[in-house]
Parts: structure tokens; sequence; C-alpha cells
């Protein structure tokens, strides 16, 4: 952009939302002294800025009222507290000290400590009433107006077995004799396994039995939703351990699964979205309610034209021609079909995509607004930052000035992008084909599957070695160090995944404050830089860790 | 020995017990509920359902920093969990239809407006109407930068680079822009 040449107006949008990166900002706001047309422009933005600013003052007096008066969260609190009381102590303390080096110093000379204290904590923590909220459970489970669900079985024996409670039980497949046997070996109630009904019938049933206490965990299928789970140890008789996850949103049973002493199991899982509270179910399933978002559990129920295989393919089409970066490119199934869809994709690629999925049945390729998006991806990705941070100033000197440090930011963003387009490449990956999904695959679909996510991880790995590169001589040249990364802790792919997303956001974070790129409340801290370097091994362990689980 | 321990960890408990946690996540609560509230109506919650969720999501935030989450930008966190959470909670209310904000309605049943309010109204309506009309992701990534966010925060709550933020909110306002001519 030299001489004349006008800025797009988008550009200009960023750069009074201070989201250019320094030498751009300066170089438009140059341009901005001498063209009055473009000064006429940002004031029309502007304008518009302040039609939302109203809009966003006004529109309240216009839109309902919260029906309650807003509750008092410090009961709530106590609640939280609890639940974390609940938890294992040692994953207690892992998070109480966020240093590795310090943990592993602590556990060394306190650890006989420690242990009898441990010891003592157990004894002492609050059991939370398992008993209790299983009853809660069931009468939440009766008040609603019908129990309509679907659910998969599963066994050492069998891998998927589709029941239906309610008006779906057309869509019920057949008990194996086996299966039926197990049941009854357990006496557990084979029609509705998936309640806390027929949990907690179970649980009288026992002559001695002996409840952990409730954990809050993330739900296996969905991570970012939350379960209570109930386990239960009995002492005699064909089942050793039950466990049932229930929604802390509503209560209803998501997960239930009974280990026998001959290491056989019955495990029970909800399809997503299936449970209805009434009118036709059959027309819900297979519908998401969000297209672009859509409920994946859904797709996995029979009888729809297109597949969660025909998906995976999709998918594969899109990650082969590289469209499947930068997140514009959406894929869901409705209405039988897998819908490919998007808004602001380059005209090639979705000419690219037209030519790779148009031919295919059951595929239907539609993009919104066809308006070519900004050629720069960088521009996005960086602002200005008002006053230059201390690890700024420090890297400036060490490269020799502005401009070299210019030149590097830009490397080092360009670098950062990447390993983020990946990153969600690699959720939506996890998304759409979480555990039970996965395991529902034919194994060729699975291979499929694994080779995009290989393929993910070795380039994500790759780009942060990159990053590392760039990043360890000029960084430790001012005294960074790294310390010991963060543990991995994740046992499948799919949540070590949400590990992988929750690193590379921290990379992020730090290297857009250490570079100037976004305000931070401590962009003057002499740490920066090790946080950086921390931050980016970290996510190489936990990038590492996720492709072992991902080979297994 | 065993009182060491026990000391020990009284000390980590107290850091993290601590009340000022506690009040900050309640001064928080306060200041942005209506905020959160307002955008989970947008992202189409039933208004009992979107007074839930914000509080779930304070309270996640509670539980996040109490396990010594590294959160940066808690208003930032705060909008990504409930846009998350929120199209969880949406999906869920299957049974009921998904909240329509039926502003034209209110604003109507207002019938004690004073006159020269009626113009104003009549303005506010209508950029609600250009505001509807934009796609969803349009209207997300403008909600959300209407709350302050960052591209890079935005990107982070909907899963879609500060790019793609950046062409979003750009369409948006060209279309704003248009209806507000």
């Amino acid at each position: 952009m030299s001489g004349f040449q006008h800025p797009e107006e988008a550009v200009l949008l960023r750069y009074i939302d201070g989201e250019l990166p320094g030498h751009k900002s300066r170089q438009i706001r140059r341009h901005l002294e001498a063209c009055w047309q473009c000064r006429g422009t940002v004031e029309e933005l502007q304008h518009t800025v302040a039609d939302c600013v109203r809009y966003r003052k006004e529109i309240p007096a216009y839109l309902p009222p919260p029906p309650q008066p807003w509750g008092d969260l410090s009961r709530e609190f106590a609640r939280v507290d609890a639940t974390l009381s609940a938890e294992p102590f040692w994953k207690r303390l892992g998070f109480a000290v966020p240093f590795p080096m310090l943990r592993q110093a602590l556990a060394g000379a306190a650890v006989l400590a420690l242990l009898a204290a441990v010891v003592y904590q157990f004894q002492k923590a609050p059991t939370a009433k398992a008993a209790v909220l299983l009853k809660r459970a069931v009468a939440a489970e009766a008040a609603r107006t019908t129990q309509a669900h679907l659910f998969r079985i599963r066994t050492r024996n069998h891998a998927a077995i589709t029941r239906a409670i309610g008006p779906q039980s057309a869509k019920s497949e057949a008990m194996p004799a086996d299966v039926e046997t197990l049941f009854a070996e357990a006496h557990y109630n084979s029609e509705d396994p998936l309640s806390a009904r027929s949990y907690l019938e179970w649980h009288n049933s026992l002559s001695e039995s002996d409840d952990r206490p409730v954990e809050t965990i993330a739900d296996p299928v969905s991570p970012s939703e939350w379960c209570y789970r109930i386990q239960t140890a009995a002492a005699a008789g064909e089942v050793a351990n039950a466990t049932l996850l229930l929604s802390t949103q509503d209560l209803h049973a998501v997960e239930g699964r009974l280990d026998f002493r001959d290491q056989n199991y019955l495990e029970f899982t909800e399809i997503m979205g299936s449970t209805i509270a009434g009118g036709d179910a059959a027309a819900h399933i297979g519908s998401p309610a969000r297209p672009a978002v859509p409920s994946q559990r859904d797709a996995i129920v029979p009888g729809l034209s297109a597949s969660i295989s025909d998906q995976l393919a999709v998918y594969s089409v899109l990650h082969q021609i590289g469209a499947d970066l930068g997140s514009s490119v959406e894929v869901s199934l409705a209405d039988g079909k897998v819908m490919v869809g998007g808004v602001g994709v380059a005209p090639g690629v979705q000419q690219r995509i037209h030519e790779e999925l148009d031919s295919r049945p059951n595929v239907s390729v539609q993009f919104t607004e066809p308006r070519p998006i900004a050629a720069s991806s960088l521009d996005g990705a960086a602002a200005p930052a008002s006053t230059s941070g201390a690890a700024e100033t420090r890297l400036e000197e060490r490269l020799g000035g502005r401009v070299e440090f210019q030149r590097f930011r830009d490397a080092v963003l360009k670098s950062n992008e990447t390993v983020m387009d990946r990153a969600y490449a690699l959720r939506t990956l996890a998304r759409t084909f979480p555990v039970e999904v996965e395991s529902g695959l034919s194994s060729s679909d699975r291979q499929m599957l694994r080779d995009m996510l290989r393929d993910h991880l070795s380039r994500l790995s790759k780009q942060v070695t990159e990053a590392q590169s760039l990043l360890v001589p000029s960084l430790s040249a001012i005294g960074a160090r790294v310390q010991a990364p963060g543990v991995v802790e994740s046992t499948a792919w799919q949540s070590s995944v949400e590990d992988v997303i929750r690193a590379s956001q921290l990379v992020e974070v730090r290297l857009s404050v250490m570079l100037g790129v976004t305000p931070g409340q401590n962009s003057t801290s002499t740490q920066l830089p090790s946080e950086v370097l921390t931050a980016l091994a970290d996510l190489q362990a936990q990038a590492e860790h996720c492709a072992a689980l991902v080979n297994r | 020995m065993l009182a060491l321990g026990i000391q020990l960890v009284e000390v980590f408990r107290l850091d993290r017990t601590a009340t000022t946690l506690q009040d900050r996540v309640t001064k928080l609560f306060e200041e942005s509920r209506e905020d959160v509230y307002r955008y989970l109506l947008m992202l189409g919650l039933q208004p009992a359902r979107a007074q839930e969720t914000v509080q779930e999501v304070f309270l996640r935030l509670y539980q996040a920093l109490k396990k010594g989450e590294d959160i940066q930008n808690p208003r930032g966190w705060i909008f990504r969990v409930a846009h998350n959470h929120g199209l969880k909670v949406r999906a869920r209310q299957a049974s009921e239809d998904t909240f329509d904000a039926a502003v034209e309605l209110l604003a109507a049943s207002r019938t004690d407006t004073p006159e020269h309010e009626l113009l104003e109204r009549e303005r506010i309506l209508q950029f609600h109407r250009a505001f509807e009309s934009l796609s969803d992701q349009q209207k997300r990534c403008l909600a959300l930068r209407m709350e302050g966010l960052r591209y890079a925060e935005i990107g982070s709550a909907l899963g879609i680079s500060a790019s793609a933020v950046g062409e979003f909110l750009h369409r948006a306002m060209v279309r704003l822009k248009k209806a507000g001519q």
C-alpha cells in the first residue's frame, strides 16, 4: 500500500479496532493523514460503531428481563468447594502448585508428610451423598413428560446395539441373548438401563455397597459439558463396580457402566439430543437444531441416507485439498445429507470443493456470500500496542532495530496462525467424532480418521518446532528459560485435543502480549519470554501425547 | 510429620479458598451478568435457560480459578464459555422454540412511550431488524465485539481465526451501514 493505493475497508476497520500490527497501523495512519477519501470511509465506520454502541445500550429495554431476581452466588460457591474437595487430593494439589519443578521439589521434600496428610484428608473429606443425588435424579426423571430416548449398549462382545425407549422403539435393535443374560446376572433393568431409577433400584438391591464421593467431571463425549459421576463398589454379586454419569444441567443419565468381576462390562450411552419431551421424535432425530454445530450423536442414528461415514469422507477430501484449515468451511449432517458450506470461503477454494464433492451422492455444497476474503491472513491476527512491553523493547534491541523486530514478529505470528489453524482442524474432528461415534466407525473409516489426525498433529508439531527455532535463540538471549511442561493426563485422543487447544491458545495469548500485538495486563512482566517458551514446550508435549494416543 | 502435612494442605487450601476469589467472581458476575444474559438471548436461549446458564458460567469461572487455571482475561473467558455452553443448552431446549427476541411486540406493548422517544424507538427497531438480518456468525462476532472482546478472543470463542473474525465483522458493518443510511 504505497502512494494512492487505498487500503480496503476491512483493513480500515481493523485499524480503528486496534487490530493491526504496529508497522501496518502506522502506514495506515500516514495514509489517512494524506487521504480525505479514506478518512471519510473511517468516519462512516465510526458512525456505524456509534450506532452499535447505542443499540447495545438501548436494546435491553426491549428484551425480556431475567425471569427471576439474580441469585446469590455465594451458596453455589460452597457447592463448588464441596465438589472440589471430593476430588482426589493429589489432583487438587497438582492444580494448586502451578510449577512442575516446585511440585517435584515439594513431592520430594514432603512426600511422607503429604502421604500421611492424604490419608487424613481422605478420612476427613466430606462425602457428597450419592444416594441423595440419585434420588433427586429419579425425581427429575419422573417429572419429565416422557422418558423417550435412544441409547447404545456396548459389551466386551458387542460394539454397539442401539436401543430406544418411547415412541422411537421401532429403532430398537434386538437384544442378543448373551447381553440379556448379562443384565439378568447383574440384576439390572435391561429395559431402561440408562436411567437413575434403574441404577437406584440396582443400588438398593445390594446387600453391601460402598459409594465413592460424587465427582464432577467433563462429559466424556462432549467435554465442555459437566457431569456428576456416581460410583458404587458392590461387595458381592457378579458386578464389581458401577458408574452412572448424570448431567449437571438437569440430572438426566448420560452414561452408565457395569463392570463385572470376570472383566466383561455393560456400557450404555445416551445418543445425544435423543431425549425428547414430546412431539414427533422421529422428525427431530437427524435434523439437528443447529446445522453449523450439529449434534453429532444424532449422526449415528440409523435411517439417515447420509451417515457419519460420509461426513468423514468429506472431511478427508477437504483435508486432501487443504480446505479444512482456517475453519471457514463448515460440514454438518442435516436432512439426510452432508452439508458443506461456509461464509467467506475464498472463491478458488470453493471451486476446488465443488469439483471434488459435487458429484458425490448425499453431499450438498452451498456457500453463502461468495465475496472474496482479504488476501492477507496476517492482518487479523495482530493489533498495535499502545506502549511497548519490556520484552518487546529488549527483543528489539537484541534483534537490531524496529524493522528486524517487525520481520521477526510477522514470522512468529504467521507460524502461530498456522498452529492455530491445525489445532482448530483437530478440534473439529475431535468434536465430530467423539469416542463413542468413533467406536461405531468401520476399521477403514477409523484408519482414515486417524491418518488425518496424524497428519495434522505432525504438521502442528513441526510448526511448533519451527516457532521454537525462531524464538528460542532470541528469547534465551534476553534471559528466558523453559520450565518443564505441564502434565499430560488425557486418555482419549479426543480429550487430548482439547488440551492441545488450550495449550495453543495459551501460546497465542502469551505471544500476542509479548510481541505487543494485544495489550495485556502483564506485558511489562519480565517473565513473559519464559512463559512463552514454557507454553510452547507444553503445547509440544500435549501434541506428542495426543499423537501417541492416536497411534495407540 | 502428619501435622506438617496437614499444615501444607491448609496453606494451599487457604490460598485458593480465600474469599478474595469469591469476591472477584461475584464482582464480575454483578458487572457482566446482564451482558452475558443478553448474549445468550441472542444465541436463541429462552430467558429462563439463559439466566440459569449465566449462573452456571460464572460458577465454572470460579471453579476454574480455584483449580489454579491461568485466565488472563476473565471477561473474554466468560463469553467464550457462555457461547459454547449456550449452544449446548439451546440444543437441549428441543421441545421449546428457539428464543426469538420478540422485540417488535415488546416495543409495541410499551404504549406509555412519550412522543419524543418514538423516533428513537423506531431507530433502534430499524437497527435491530438489520442486526437480525445478519448471518449467525456475523451476529455473534458483532455481539462479542460490542462486549469489548478482541478479535483473537472472539475467534477463540467461536473456533475461527482472528482474520475470519475481521472478515465477518466487516461484512456485518457494511450491512449495518447500509441499513443506517
